[in-house]
């Protein structure tokens, strides 16, 4: 089991290497919504620096929703999901390899935005530790409901446009708390940073258990 | 009067009259009820229950916004159960006789989650309108960022998601299996969402504002006899409506299939004809 | 606005809004019966029966 999740993973992870679809493509728009959000709020340096938490999250939250789009793109083309079936890969396996894959790309967008973010906005940050814990809880549970949504709208004809409105409210949650927690890091609230990262962790799990009981159902000869 | 292209078919519509393509004798009935109990209900609502001493007038916008939001619960939770029983029948059918019965019934109870879920953002939609039309004359504002309406305009985004995936065209198992399968995160999701709103805004908002209808006041009265009234006449509606929608559900299978049969003739056609 | 212009909006609302969607279910069963040659007497009752679950 470990071993196909492993194996998928890579083949996603290669994938991307070679065409950097993530890196030159995903990345550079989350960067442009941060620049948006200059403009939007009139480059406010103190405004900015007020919200810096909940644009990171926003801007990553657009990134998931490419990034999810283009994990089932590669599928979709050339019936691939039906061959990974066919070459014995029970669903579960592949579903948790491809969210593995879809979180570490994410990371890789969550770093370019954090640095961004430095560099933009000018925030300081207080507490590295909490970034980086709820950084890494938020961005996985981004990509297993990215995953979840991907192979539901997989091949479907409106599905580029389908995503987002499926995402966006599930996602809101991890949000919310996402940005709360980074508020705190970042110094801009005096919140319960740890209390949030635990929600975060929450609804980490629990998306967990959605993705073993809906993996069968989802990618069963579909 | 629609032109139809084949006599026999305008001869059909003919047939059918003026009587409802979808209607039964239970739901002639049911309907009459219905609309009977409609316009008690507006008569009620708005001359015979009194002004209410803090809310004035405003309080009789409750009389339809309280019964929606319940008809909206009550059509989420009938989505999820029907989507857990289409994932019960498509799991438990193997094939053969057995597994026509179980694929049968995971169509039927992919229907009423269907027709439960198009109520349930209906009545959404008009649980935020006369909400935030109450709103406006008792808080002096459409929109306040409370826990309880977040997540309900969160909740409604989900259901139309839900409706959007439902419409994309695709095989009906696949797409009675897949639709579950988001039925089911919704309302799984639904407790996070709530409890992060509600954490969020407590965190942040100095008074929280008492959106209970009627509040902690005790109703009584006409006002408390109304609201039942109400939300026995709002529950009549949604299941007149939801039974129609749920046999025209049926009827947009048929014509699925037919359209496929179609097809598939023509296809065979062809071939017959280029032998 | 009054409370009274309000409350009035909100009925309005709430009965277009249902008897909208009212309209376009029967009208939509209609047409697709039509289109599928189901009369009024015929396979409807077939329909009709198919919403009583046979467990």
């Amino acid at each position: 089991m470990w071993r196909e999740i492993w194996l998928v993973c890579r083949k996603d992870m290669i994938i991307e290497w070679r065409a950097r679809v993530t890196l030159v493509q995903i990345v550079p728009t989350v960067l442009l919504v941060l620049v948006v959000f200059a403009f939007a709020l009139d480059a406010n340096p103190s405004l900015l620096g007020a919200g810096a938490g909940g644009l990171f999250w926003v801007a990553v939250l657009f990134g998931a929703v490419l990034g999810a789009k283009r994990s089932f793109d590669i599928e979709a083309e050339g019936g691939n999901l039906d061959a990974l079936r066919l070459g014995g890969l029970v669903p579960a396996a592949i579903l948790w390899g491809k969210a593995a894959a879809l979180a570490l790309q994410l990371v890789l967008v969550g770093v370019f935005a954090a640095a961004g973010l430095l560099v933009l906005y000018s925030v300081t940050v207080h507490d590295w530790l909490l970034i980086v814990v709820a950084g890494l809880c938020g961005m996985a549970a981004f990509a297993i409901c990215g995953t979840l949504y991907g192979a539901m709208t997989v091949g479907l004809r409106s599905a580029d446009t389908l995503l987002p409105l499926l995402l966006i409210p599930v996602a809101a949650p991890v949000l919310l708390a996402g940005t709360r927690a980074f508020d705190v890091a970042l110094g801009t609230s005096a919140d319960q940073g740890w209390s949030w990262t635990a929600l975060l962790a929450v609804v980490l799990v629990t998306y967990v258990a959605v993705g073993w009981a809906a993996a069968g159902p989802l990618l069963e000869d579909a | 009067m629609i032109e139809t292209p084949e006599p026999d078919l305008r001869e059909q519509a003919q047939r059918a009259g003026s009587l409802s393509m979808t209607g039964s004798v239970a739901t002639r009935v049911l309907g009459v009820v219905a609309i009977a109990a409609v316009g008690v209900m507006a008569l009620l609502a708005l001359w015979i229950s009194p002004a209410d001493a803090v809310q004035g007038d405003a309080v009789r916008l409750m009389y339809v916004h309280v019964p929606s939001i319940w008809v909206a619960y009550g059509g989420f939770v009938l989505t999820a159960f029907a989507s857990a029983r289409v994932l019960w029948r498509t799991r438990s059918g193997v094939g053969g006789t057995y597994g026509v019965i179980a694929d049968r019934q995971a169509r039927r109870w992919d229907r009423v989650a269907g027709a439960a879920a198009e109520l349930g953002v209906l009545f959404t939609a008009l649980t935020l309108v006369t909400g935030s039309l109450w709103g406006k004359v008792t808080w002096g504002t459409y929109w306040q960022w409370d826990a309880r309406l977040t997540t309900t305009v969160l909740l409604f985004v989900t259901y139309l998601g839900y409706l959007a995936l439902r419409r994309l065209p695709a095989e009906s198992r696949a797409r009675a299996r897949r639709s579950a399968v988001m039925a089911l995160i919704a309302v799984v999701n639904l407790p996070i969402v709530h409890y992060s709103v509600d954490w969020w805004r407590t965190l942040h908002q100095e008074a929280s504002l008492n959106l209970e209808p009627g509040g902690d006041r005790n109703i009584t009265g006409e006002m408390y006899w109304t609201l039942l009234y109400s939300w026995a006449t709002f529950t009549v509606v949604a299941l007149w409506i939801g039974i129609h929608r749920y046999r025209v559900l049926r009827l947009e299978e048929l014509a699925e299939e037919a359209s496929l049969e179609e097809l598939l003739a023509q296809r065979r056609d062809e071939q017959a004809a280029g032998r | 606005m009054t409370h009274a212009a309000n409350v009035f909006s909100g009925y309005v609302l709430a009965a277009v809004a249902t008897a909208a969607y009212v309209v376009w279910v029967i009208r939509r069963g209609r047409t697709l019966g039509r289109h599928l040659g189901i009369g009024a007497r015929g396979p409807v009752s077939d329909v009709a029966d198919e919403s009583r679950p046979r467990d």
